[in-house]
């Protein structure tokens, strides 16, 4: 059984009965799904197109927050695969380089992440990036995962969710229950860089709109201005994104702006480079510390001190963090 | 590792330096990059021909040649 989105919905034996699940085969429209033992018997294929596939995590449900990811202050950083691969096709997306294909695997099996949590939540105030893998607003109306969260963090003093996105959407933010530890984080490129390298994403207008419509609804609002790609106008383009930003939100409203050039672990930059022989950002010749490929001092300390700068000329005093905070 | 479209001017630099493998492997890397971005390689090794670092025959000199290649390309813009 197909769908606008997908090639076929496989469904994994041993999740066909959740709640979760028929909940997602209903909002598809779909009465016949395939039915497999194993998520990995689909989902490790590479392929062109893109099949969805429901089962359950028989990994790790949480995982502390990887050196080049911002943590925002946060002591205890998690970050959730609870859905694997993105509609969006970002080419310097590290899922690129994480997983073989296109398709989205999505655990129904939030509940055993949260009672994880849970563990955690008695022992400290616990910070999750719940979209890390994926983009969970684009695909809400499939999964109801945000609501969710959204219900979760409101009755869990101790935790706090961001949830990142390029989504255009502005519907949702009224109907989900608010809190301030609730973070919708929306990615920003410039015009230029969404046309060129976010395919199937809606443009940086329409995420601000989005991102107004969250603050509306009383949500905390993050911009997050990372990867920076270095192209040849990346003075212009990003100057003229710190000024779009503070002529589209309202900047005292911004609970803060991260900022960060591109930066990719060494196995996932050579399988991007098998997969993208062609891609200006793949290609790059990166310089390798620690483990992860990122541009030059001399162009990261450029392109990052740059748009710190332009930021605060043009949004005031927003807090702006860098991935090294 | 990737492919080289234009390869005359990787083989044209290699000739010009001495290189040990992973030197040989960063200058393709910066050969790759530089036919995407539309960068003129040609003109960069010229220049460092009329300053006297190209062509080279030591390891030193190789050395110095290709972070000056690779800094006219990493960062060219």
């Amino acid at each position: 059984m197909s769908h606008a989105l997908f090639e076929n919905i496989y469904v994994e034996k041993r999740a066909a009965s959740d709640r979760v699940t028929l909940g997602i085969l209903k909002r598809l429209g779909c009465d016949e799904p395939v039915y497999i033992d194993h998520y990995k018997d689909i989902f490790d294929r590479k392929k062109e197109g893109r099949n969805l596939i429901l089962a359950h995590n028989p990994g790790k449900r949480l995982y502390e927050g990887a050196p080049v990811c911002q943590s925002f202050g946060n002591e205890h950083f998690y970050y959730s695969p609870g859905v694997m691969n993105c509609v969006y096709d970002c080419e310097y997306c590290f899922l690129k380089g994480m997983y073989p294909g296109k398709d989205m695997c999505i655990f129904t099996d939030l509940e055993e992440t949260f009672t994880e949590l849970e563990d955690l939540e008695r022992q400290f105030p616990v910070y999750v990036c719940a979209s890390y893998n994926t983009d969970l607003t684009a695909i809400e109306d499939i999964t109801g995962f945000i609501a969710a969260w959204c219900e979760r963090v409101r009755d869990h003093e101790n935790l706090s969710a961001e949830f990142r996105t390029k989504c255009s959407r502005t519907d949702i933010y009224s109907k989900l229950p608010v809190s301030d530890r609730a973070i919708f984080a929306f990615t920003l490129s410039p015009d230029d860089i969404a046309l060129k390298y976010e395919k199937g994403a809606p443009g940086p207008a329409a995420r601000l709109k989005a991102a107004s419509a969250a603050q509306e609804a009383g949500f905390p609002v993050r911009l997050c201005i990372d990867p920076m790609i270095y192209v040849r106008n990346w003075r212009d383009i990003y100057g003229q994104l710190a000024e779009t930003i503070a002529g589209s939100l309202d900047t005292a409203l911004i609970k803060d702006i991260s900022i960060g050039s591109f930066r990719i672990s060494d196995q996932y930059l050579k399988n991007m480079r098998k997969k993208m022989p062609d891609s200006l950002i793949a290609q790059y010749p990166y310089i390798c510390e620690d483990g992860y490929y990122q541009y030059p001092e001399k162009v990261r300390i450029c392109m990052e001190g740059f748009m710190k700068e332009a930021l605060k000329k043009s949004c005031g005093n927003v807090s702006i963090f860098d991935w090294r905070s | 590792m990737g492919e080289i479209k234009n390869t005359e001017i990787f083989d044209i630099l290699s000739s010009e330096m001495e290189l040990s493998f992973s030197m040989k492997n960063r200058l393709r890397q910066i050969c790759i990059y530089a036919d995407i971005a539309g960068i003129d390689m040609e003109s960069i090794r010229k220049e460092l021909i009329d300053k006297g670092v190209l062509p080279c025959t030591d390891k030193n000199g190789s050395k110095k040649a290709l972070a000056e290649i690779y800094d006219n390309v990493a960062c060219a813009f």
